[in-house]
């Protein structure tokens, strides 16, 4: 591990571990946001990991800072780190000032019926994007619009838009905004070089590492309830039918780690969608078995509102639909994989490791 | 609970022209060299395939020179390893040699016996087999019985092991045995490991078909067999610690995953731009699989090449590995309408037909799946 992974980790760590409480976790479920939480991380600039240190952020790489993300996830916590941290690398990239407090991200691909004035001093927005996460939260939400090759980012100050209210599984705010509004110029900025893929692909890999980070948690909430929880006069960790799930589980999480590692390490390099793809589905396959899991060992117990697994499960269940579920990676990666056949079958495969090396 | 993590390796200089090099020459040396064939793999038993590797330095690539080696990073080792799997290529005859009796005798061998066997070995001119299970000690070792006593001149040997691979073609066996009777206090105590010369009188090879008919295992009977003088390898009584250190080796690696390998390449010969969205998601699914464990085994053939000993993450890599292997033929059977004959010509239906009988092998061979679940909830803090 890097000296300066190490050392966010850890300070983020502390903070995590004194705030994400469970009474937190509930009360953010009912809709309350977690203020002394995400000051708490304002405070340490953890929400400005991905920009760079002239910007006044931590310059962190994108496998740092999403190795904060998965710690995030790791403690469940409830709020827009990993939304933050995308929204800031977008508008650094766009040259656009990162500003203050929280941030979210709406992804608005070509189908979606939004339209963006590119003339004027005053840019008319109108439409709508759907699943836009704490948006009545953020000082702002970028949208990513889809145009052409490229994308338009477009900063949309809050109260600037209308909200229809919707929750995750975990009672994360999933709201789609409906606009019909006027931005300054500057808030709007053509990337034509920048593709929306690789936009919403850096969006899966933060999500593939929200899942390793939640799937280890759930591994080691599996582990301890199986310990201390005594049936037919044993832990119920000493019977075999439960280490191998337990086992599974493992198996599962480690899984995810290594693809969440690999997902990091390319997102954003060109090429990087079928690895990406590999990534993202494989954690969300990831994320059912071991949630199942988890849920199994635990018994009724870990069925209450009071007892915190679902606290992790639901996020699961929630992030391996987000930014493309299994069936949509599939897709992508079964197309490309069947159009070349065999003949290019295993020189795809390797291709990842180039990319990770950095050499494609 | 152990670390589960797996980082990504270090880069490998050179790795895409490695790779190439590897490409090229088996283009060339495998040139008709038929699916059915290459579904083998690192069964398939080719002296002359394995001579011309070590033509190429590819059989020892990481053992010092003064002993034929090559001093190849490990990782080198890996991706050489990994693109003749990949092709199918028949590396029986030099397997068990380069991936764990060279390195045995390289690690705890006498130097005569490096000087005698390494560089024999890394010519592709010595073959080596496994002497470790018996009729009463499968996954559990520590029953093994077959017994060496020391005698003047060496030791005298007398037991049985079975499911011994390639006994009846290999040149040696490394023979795992007991050397002192069993210690009640510690049931790991007391076995040591030979060097077997096969035709040593005494010892009488006999074959054990496997379903399909083959002739890869066999029965190895040890008859007041004479093992000459300097054949122990490291300590008299250390072979159970000697054991278990290579196994983070043998469980993580890329033959871990890719036995049924030229299945996917028939199956997609066949497949090639299907539209069939049940075909798509399929193969997408399948694909996102192989990535994912090729990345989990890369990391741990990093963490080995540091010095790491990561027995734990082996064993996960090894029991999801060997389970897409298996998951290989049933994906087979639900994209194509075929059924599993063999016969000359029918490629698929026959690369298939053996597949679906050498899958239940994968997952217990090399540590059985449960074996490598206890190990991982071990690791886990339960046990």
């Amino acid at each position: 591990m890097s000296e300066i992974r190490e050392l966010v980790l850890n300070a983020a760590g502390a903070i995590l571990e004194e705030q994400c409480t469970q009474r937190v976790l509930q009360d953010a479920g009912k809709g309350l946001f977690a203020t002394a939480l995400w000051s708490a991380l304002q405070d340490a600039g953890i929400p400005w990991a991905l920009v760079p240190e002239s910007q006044g952020g931590a310059g962190l790489s994108i496998q740092d800072a999403g190795a904060l993300i998965r710690q995030a996830a790791y403690y469940a916590a409830p709020v827009p780190l990993c939304e933050t941290v995308l929204a800031s690398w977008l508008l650094n990239a766009a040259g656009m000032p990162v500003p203050e407090g929280a941030l979210s991200v709406g992804f608005a691909g070509a189908n979606t019926a939004l339209d963006v004035g590119m003339q004027g001093a005053q840019r008319p927005i109108k439409g709508s994007v759907a699943a836009v996460p704490w948006s009545g939260d953020v000082a702002a939400v970028i949208l990513v619009v889809e145009k052409g090759s490229g994308l338009v980012l477009v900063q949309l100050p809050s109260g600037s838009f209308a909200e229809k209210p919707g929750i995750n599984l975990a009672g994360e705010p999933r709201n789609t905004i409906e606009i019909d509004t006027r931005v300054a110029a500057e808030s709007v900025c053509s990337l034509p070089q920048l593709p929306y893929s690789t936009a919403y692909e850096l969006g899966a890999a933060l999500r593939a590492a929200q899942i390793s980070g939640a799937l280890q948690r759930t591994l080691e909430m599996s582990v301890s309830y199986t310990m201390e929880r005594k049936q037919f006069g044993r832990p119920l960790a000493k019977f075999q039918a439960v280490q191998n799930n337990l086992a599974i589980l493992a198996c599962q999480a480690a899984a995810a780690n290594g693809v969440a590692e690999l997902a990091l390490n390319v997102a954003t390099k060109p090429g990087s969608t079928m690895a990406i793809a590999a990534a993202k589905a494989r954690a969300g396959e990831a994320a059912t078995v071991g949630a199942a899991i988890a849920h199994q060992v635990h018994g009724a117990m870990g069925l209450t509102s009071e007892y915190i697994l679902h606290q992790y499960t639901q996020r699961l269940w929630s992030w391996r639909d987000e930014f493309g579920g299994e069936s949509y990676w599939w897709a992508r990666l079964g197309e490309a994989m069947l159009e070349g056949g065999a003949d290019q079958y295993w020189q795809k495969i390797c291709e990842v490791d180039d990319l990770v090396a950095g050499q494609l | 609970m152990e670390n589960l993590t797996f980082p990504a390796p270090d880069v490998i200089p050179g790795e895409r022209d490695l790779r190439r090099e590897v490409r090229d020459f088996v283009k060339v040396e495998l040139a008709g060299y038929t699916p059915e064939e290459r579904s083998f793999s690192w069964n398939a038993y080719d002296a002359g395939f394995a001579r011309k590797l070590g033509q190429r330095g590819w059989i020892g690539m990481t053992w010092p020179k003064q002993y034929g080696g090559h001093e190849r990073s490990s990782l080198e080792r890996y991706i050489v390893t990994e693109e003749l799997l990949a092709a199918g290529a028949p590396l029986g005859f030099c397997w068990v040699a380069d991936r764990q009796s060279g390195p045995l005798m390289l690690r705890y061998g006498t130097e005569a016996q490096r000087q005698r066997f390494l560089p024999a070995i890394s010519a592709g001119e010595c073959s080596f087999c496994i002497g470790m299970s018996e009729p009463d000690a499968g996954s559990d070792l520590s029953a093994v019985r077959t017994r060496a006593t020391r005698v003047d001149g060496g030791y005298r040997v007398n037991g049985r092991k079975i499911w011994t691979s390639n006994a009846h073609l290999s040149e040696y066996l490394i023979l795992f045995c007991r050397t002192a009777d069993k210690d009640p206090e510690d049931r790991h105590a007391g076995f040591s490991q030979l060097i077997v010369k096969l035709d040593t009188p005494g010892i009488t090879i006999r074959p054990i078909h496997y379903m399909n008919g083959e002739h890869r295992w066999n029965e190895v009977t040890f008859d007041d067999v004479l093992i000459e003088e300097g054949m122990l390898v490291g300590q008299e009584c250390g072979g159970w610690k000697q054991l278990t250190s290579e196994l983070a080796f043998e469980r993580s690696g890329p033959d871990r995953i890719l036995s049924s390998f030229i299945v996917v390449m028939q199956m997609l010969e066949v497949l090639k731009g299907s539209r069939d969205s049940k075909v798509i998601q399929a193969i997408g699914k399948l694909t996102s699989h192989l990535v994912a464990l090729r990345a989990l085994s890369r990391s741990v053939a990093g963490m080995l090449q540091s010095g790491e000993s990561p027995v734990l993450q082996a064993s996960v890599v090894k029991d999801l590995g060997t389970s897409f292997e298996q998951s290989v033929t049933e994906i087979a059977r639900e994209l194509l309408h075929i059924e599993p004959i063999r016969m000359q010509g029918a490629t698929l239906a026959t690369v298939l037909a053996d597949s679906i009988m050498l899958a239940p092998g994968y997952s217990i061979r090399g540590g059985a799946r449960e074996v490598l679940r206890s190990i991982i909830a071990r690791g886990l803090g339960v046990r």
